[in-house]
């Protein structure tokens, strides 16, 4: 028994937060540790995230994805809630979708919420969200032209009801995917991580006699909201726009937004931005919000733990039809591809506001997916997605890294797992020479990665790609970085979409740089002579760029 | 035979030797880190010369756990390194994994790979998943690479072809090569290091002991020629990461294995005094200036495995350093220790670390111009660290300055000093607790049960707080906490891990194989141990694999049941284990999926040594009771007049009941108001916790 707590106090709070993301983090690893696909382990595609009653984020884990740790206490509040009211949740339920309006705008990522009971009243929601290494459809393509393309769609279900499993939910799954055994094994894992969260955050109640995590959320929340609303009302009131065009999908796709900073807060508005398309990139609400809401707190906020209170001083919208507010059975499997352009855009928006903090456009931004698909000499599927990343926009102050996950934070699968999952031979895997955007600090570099097929029979590529006409732009004066390619047998092919290789084809990838930050002619002649050392830039582009000649005469 | 064990740190080298006689002598000089030879042979040279010293012959063991690899890992001093992959790999050590260790910070940096990218080099081969050649070996390419290694003056060269770990043919060949081509220059290949899948955790670990090789082959040479001079004709041995001793021929080839060396020891000395306070399982707590170490001790052993990183970005976030693959203790490194700086986040509330006053200019009461305030800091202003009795008495704290640095923190708070000085306290603890947590239920171990061995300057210090976090019931406080890395040293096995990565469904195991495996690998081991003056019939083998489901990608570390049992037998007892284990870690098992092995182990090792007592026996009774001074216990809410003892003077069996300060020489030990403590017959402090 415990004295009363006061939240306010500065200790006890920074004492009893730090508890709650490290209950997070528990969580998280039991999820990444009894994972099957290598998109989970590997990738470490998932995340975890505490919620109290209303669905608010109380804490996440560490490694973390923008879109998932957003859209999960989003499509808690929206949807989970109203379908199911506590007076509908008893302990040992566990809920599922995969709806992509509910969660994260695609069919691959399932989302799990599990109520949680203290001394017999509901405190609050153990969630998290894993991309499943198939959802049946087409696999991670985007040719998909409406959402029953793409896959099963689970409503919200109950996948457990009081502790007992609702088999149908995982007949009807594993019958519907190319890898049942990956996808039911990495439900179980979020079954699991879910249950650590509850189990933990019990414990944690317990241990401090607490009957709830209201007046502690509510400190959390409130904290933590007026520091973003301090940090914002440094920021010159006005409006920042910018635009940005993307390869699209057979036709450009430009991005527009207006940054309204006012007093304590920000709205983006992103009307101006193309209509919807018949592909499947568009983006849902809550992918939108959730890279609006990460941009900013990239550059106004990156200490405090993210939770709730972070996210409510940050608004956005954009008009219902257009490509980043979609109507309903809109395609969007590969909505990544415009979506993660949102923080680079944002940014654009804001280079006169903070030059000093924000970042060129990266070519992780958006993240190349290959999803591998095909059957063995004996009928049995194989299949994995590969994730790859080009370079990073450069930085006040720093060069961006190479092969760098932004955005999202997904890890590489490492070309030894890869080719054990699939009969691919990786030939190359290796940074291009010039492709980061010239500047005072310039763009990191892309990669090429080139696979082939060494199996005896057909096999199935699925490609996701960005950046091949439309490179990578910089900031603050910087240049844009080179632009990606697609090649097939080493000749230019269509980018994205299916393409099959038989025996012995292969498919090259070559991966955008990241753009510049600064004026090129800025950048110290050591840094020059650095990358010329290690052969990150030829002669060439220096005389071109920095009109550095070195020591010929 | 003489027994003389040396650990060389960063500041200072420190030394026990066990006479023949048996009794126990401690020494400790200055080190030298531009030749770490010179302070060990200065310090056997005083030591010998001691006339306490009863040392007949010039024959003895020596034992040493270094930190020469770590540092020139971390300092980037190792030398000229070239990397050889398979070709169109050459940028793996830049390319890193692609993820982010933080999610917002946007100016993230990475340490530079140890060899730049001009230095690594393509070879024209390539072994599919399954073993096929795609593209036999082109000698032609690594004549070419080597003239440029010999044109660029590398030192030392890495090899870690694709699928080397499971089919290092290719990588053997390179090697033949290379020694032919490059006399002198030292060659490690990744099939030797480190068999294990994931190219870049491999080549990072290949890498490593490429770049530190040379040094670590000097470092013995000239360690032996020393001790030839004076006469001694000594066996050398090295405590590995892993917690055995290996001779200096391993250590000088494969020095990766010794990069926590000193940590190892420690653990291995807190799995002896976990047995001399006859408990089976342990937290060892190992809390310094800059760390802390917490290892979990389960069954009187550290658990080993093979995930570790190192010169982390900063040096604490996870996933910002270079992964190490090797066989190690598991233990949790914290970034925070008694010079951690507590500050006033942007949201108002306190935080401790990351960053650290270090050694100087140190905490604001060592007067050595240090303002910020830090963890012993509050320490000294809560009573718990005697201003008078740090080091010994041998070096006095400053309380004014302390309060000072404290009360200006407090202010920008709002709150006292006292208050804050607990805050701080209280925070270090909390993460103490929490990495502790983390640590145990990667095992599947609930810390609570679990009794704290705590040492290290400020790890007695934090002990009581930390087990009442956890809600532990026992700290032991060893005698002489500023020696524990000698100690393990005394008392470790002579011990080598070998690895064979062989992929196996449990299901129709042929144990033929198998057992063919494990001979090889005994033969090989047991070849080193012997080498190292262990006698045939005093070795033991233990036998584990690390086993997964199908389609996983981590796998849990199992002992195997006897391998004389039939195939069928056998992979029965083997699941059985393997699902016991998994449902305690993960609370349930998987059905309908087949359990494979991935890596199959061998450790094999000679008997532990005898132990030294190192207590300096019970005094006279009545010194024991120095002096009370103000002491601030939360549970009080204040600062309360507290009896302080000296550990030295205690006699055994003597009960003190708390609230008590015990002072030993380089540490305290805190006693809350609802603890007792209690020397017990060989020496160490036994607290228990209401």
């Amino acid at each position: 028994m415990r004295r009363n707590l006061d939240f306010d106090d500065p200790i006890t709070l920074q004492v009893l937060w730090n508890r709650l993301i490290f209950i997070a983090d528990q969580a998280d690893r039991a999820l990444g540790r009894t994972a099957f696909s290598p998109i989970v382990r590997e990738n470490h595609d998932y995340v975890t995230v505490l919620m109290d009653t209303k669905g608010r984020a109380l804490a996440q884990c560490t490694w973390a994805i923008p879109v998932f740790i957003t859209s999960l206490p989003m499509a808690v509040q929206d949807y989970f809630l109203p379908a199911y009211p506590p007076e509908k949740l008893q302990p040992g339920d566990v809920l599922l979708t995969n709806d992509p309006l509910i969660g994260t705008g695609h069919l691959p990522d399932m989302v799990m919420v599990t109520p949680i009971f203290h001394r017999g009243k509901h405190i609050g929601f153990s969630g998290s969200i894993a991309h499943m290494a198939d959802i049946g459809g087409r696999p991670y393509s985007p040719e998909s032209t409406d959402i029953f393309e793409e896959g099963i769609r689970l409503p919200i279900v109950k996948l457990y009801k009081a502790g007992i499993r609702n088999d149908d939910v995982y007949d009807i799954v594993r019958a519907s995917v190319r890898l049942p055994r990956e996808v039911i094994g990495d439900i179980d894992s979020m079954v699991a991580a879910n249950d650590v969260m509850a189990r933990e955050l019990v414990r944690f109640l317990d241990e401090y006699d607490l009957e709830d995590v209201e007046a502690l959320g509510a400190a959390i929340h409130r904290r933590s909201e007026a520091q973003m609303r301090r940090a914002i009302s440094k920021w010159p009131r006005g409006d920042y726009t910018s635009q940005m065009t993307l390869d699209g999908y057979d036709s450009p796709v430009t991005l527009k937004c207006n940054v309204q900073v006012c007093g304590d807060s920000i709205h983006i508005d992103y009307t101006g931005s193309s209509l919807q398309v018949r592909h499947a990139i568009n983006v849902r609400k809550h992918y939108r919000v959730a890279h609006s809401v990460y941009a900013i707190k990239c550059l106004l906020d990156p200490d405090t733990p993210n939770n709730e209170g972070c996210m409510v001083p940050i608004t956005d919208a954009a008009p219902v039809g257009s490509i980043l507010n979609p109507r309903n059975t809109a395609a969007g499997n590969l909505r990544n591809l415009i979506g993660h352009a949102i923080p680079s855009l944002v940014f654009k928006a804001l280079e006169a506001v903070v030059p000093d903090k924000v970042q060129g456009d990266s070519g992780g931004a958006p993240i190349w997916g290959i999803n591998c698909q095909g059957q063995d000499a004996d009928g049995v599927p194989y299949g994995a997605s590969q994730m790859l990343h080009g370079g990073q926009g450069g930085r006040a102050g720093l060069d961006g890294l190479d092969t760098l996950s932004f955005p999202s934070n997904c890890k590489c699968i490492p070309t030894e797992m890869y080719e054990l999952s699939v009969p691919v031979l990786t030939e190359c895997k290796e940074l291009i020479v010039d492709s980061g955007g010239p500047g005072q600090f310039r763009g990191g570099l892309g990669q090429r990665v080139t696979l082939r097929n060494i199996s005896t029979g057909p096999m199935n590529m699925y490609l996701a790609s960005e950046h091949v006409n439309e490179p990578c732009l910089g900031v603050v004066g910087g240049k844009a970085g080179r632009a990606g390619a697609v090649l097939k047998n080493g000749q230019q092919v269509f980018p994205k979409g299916h393409i099959p290789l038989a025996p012995g084809e292969s498919l090259t990838v070559e991966l955008p740089g990241g753009g510049g930050w600064g004026e090129p002619s800025k950048r110290p002649r050591e840094l020059i002579e650095a990358d010329l050392a290690l052969d990150l830039v030829t002669p060439g582009q220096t005389w071109d760029h920095y009109g550095y000649r070195g020591s010929r005469p | 035979m003489t027994r003389l064990a040396f650990d060389t740190g960063g500041t200072f080298t420190d030394f026990a030797l066990i006479d023949d006689a048996g009794s126990v002598h401690l020494h400790k000089v200055l080190s030298t880190p531009a030749d770490p030879a010179a302070a060990v042979a200065q310090g056997v040279r005083e030591l010998l010369a001691r006339p306490a010293v009863k040392a007949k012959s010039r024959q003895m063991t020596i034992l040493g756990a270094t930190t020469v690899v770590t540092n020139a890992v971390l300092e980037r001093k190792g030398v000229k390194t070239a990397f050889l992959t398979s070709d169109g790999f050459q940028d793996m050590l830049r390319i890193r994994t692609e993820g982010r260790y933080d999610l917002y910070d946007l100016k993230i940096e990475y340490p530079e790979p140890l060899v730049p990218r001009n230095r690594c080099y393509g070879v024209r081969e390539r072994v599919a998943a399954d073993g096929r050649t795609v593209t036999p070996l082109d000698a032609a390419s690594v004549d070419a690479i080597a003239r440029a290694c010999r044109d660029n003056n590398v030192a030392s060269v890495a090899v870690c072809l694709l699928h080397a770990y499971k089919f290092p043919d290719h990588e053997h060949a390179v090697g033949a090569l290379l020694a032919e081509l490059l006399p002198g220059v030292s060659i490690s290949l990744s099939s030797d290091v480190c068999p294990e899948i994931r190219e870049y955790d491999r080549a990072s670990t290949t890498v490593i002991n490429s770049y530190t090789r040379p040094l670590m082959t000097k470092h013995v040479d000239r360690l032996e020629s020393e001790l030839k001079q004076q006469n001694i004709d000594s066996r050398l041995l090295w405590m590995t990461s892993s917690g055995g001793l290996v001779p200096s021929r391993v250590a000088a080839t494969a020095p990766v294995r010794l990069i926590e060396s000193g940590p190892a020891a420690g653990a291995v000395a807190a799995a002896e005094y976990a047995r001399q306070a006859e408990v089976d399982s342990v937290m060892s707590f190992d809390m310094g200036g800059t760390t802390a170490k917490l290892c979990l001790v389960p069954n009187g052993e550290p658990m080993v495995g093979s995930d570790l990183e190192v010169a982390r970005h900063q040096r604490f976030r996870r996933g910002s350093g270079f992964p190490l693959k090797i066989q190690s203790i598991q233990m949790v490194e914290i970034g925070a220790g008694g010079g951690s700086i507590a500050a006033k986040n942007k949201l108002g509330l306190l935080d401790v670390g990351p960053h650290s006053a270090g050694a100087a200019p140190g905490p604001a009461c060592y007067g050595l111009g240090g303002e910020k305030p830090t963890v012993t800091d509050a320490d000294v202003v809560l009573g718990y660290v005697g201003a008078s009795s740090f080091l010994g008495g041998g070096f006095s704290l400053d309380v004014d300055k302390a309060r000072a640095a404290i009360a200006v923190l407090a202010d920008s708070l709002g709150v006292s000093i006292e208050r804050c000085a607990w805050g701080i306290h209280d925070l270090v603890n909390g993460t103490m607790a929490e990495a502790a947590t983390m640590h145990a239920a990667d095992y599947g171990v609930d810390p609570s049960t679990l009794p704290i061995v705590a040492f290290g300057g400020a790890g007695p210090v934090h002990a009581y707080g930390v087990a009442k976090k956890l809600n532990a019931k026992t700290v032991i406080c060893p005698a002489g906490a500023g020696v524990t890395s000698a100690v393990g040293l005394l008392i470790a096995p002579i011990a080598v891990d070998i690895a064979a990565s062989l992929p196996k469904r449990l299901a129709g195991l042929d144990m033929v194989a198998v057992r063919a495996m494990f001979e090889r690998m005994a033969q090989e081991g047991r070849q080193i141990v012997t080498d190292a003056g262990v006698a045939a019939k005093a070795i033991s083998f233990s036998y584990s694999a690390d086993l997964r489901y199908v389609g996983q990608g981590h796998e849990l570390n199992v002992a195997l049941p006897s391998l004389v049992l039939d195939g069928l037998a056998f992979s029965e007892a083997l699941l059985k284990k393997f699902e016991t284990d998994y449902a305690a870690l993960f609370g349930r098992t998987v059905s309908n999926t087949p359990v494979e092995a991935i890596t199959w182990r061998l450790r094999v090792s000679g008997p532990k040594a005898a132990v030294p007592t190192l207590g300096d026996g019970p005094k006279a009774l009545g010194g024991e009771r120095k002096e009370h001074r103000h002491v601030y216990f939360d549970t009080e809410q204040k600062m309360i007049s507290t009896p302080v003892f000296s550990f030295a003077a205690l006699a055994s069996g003597r009960d003190i009941a708390g609230p008590a300060i015990i002072e030993q020489a380089e540490s305290t030990i805190v006693v809350g108001p609802d603890a007792n403590a209690r020397r017990d017959a060989r020496g160490n402090l036994i607290m228990t916790l209401a």
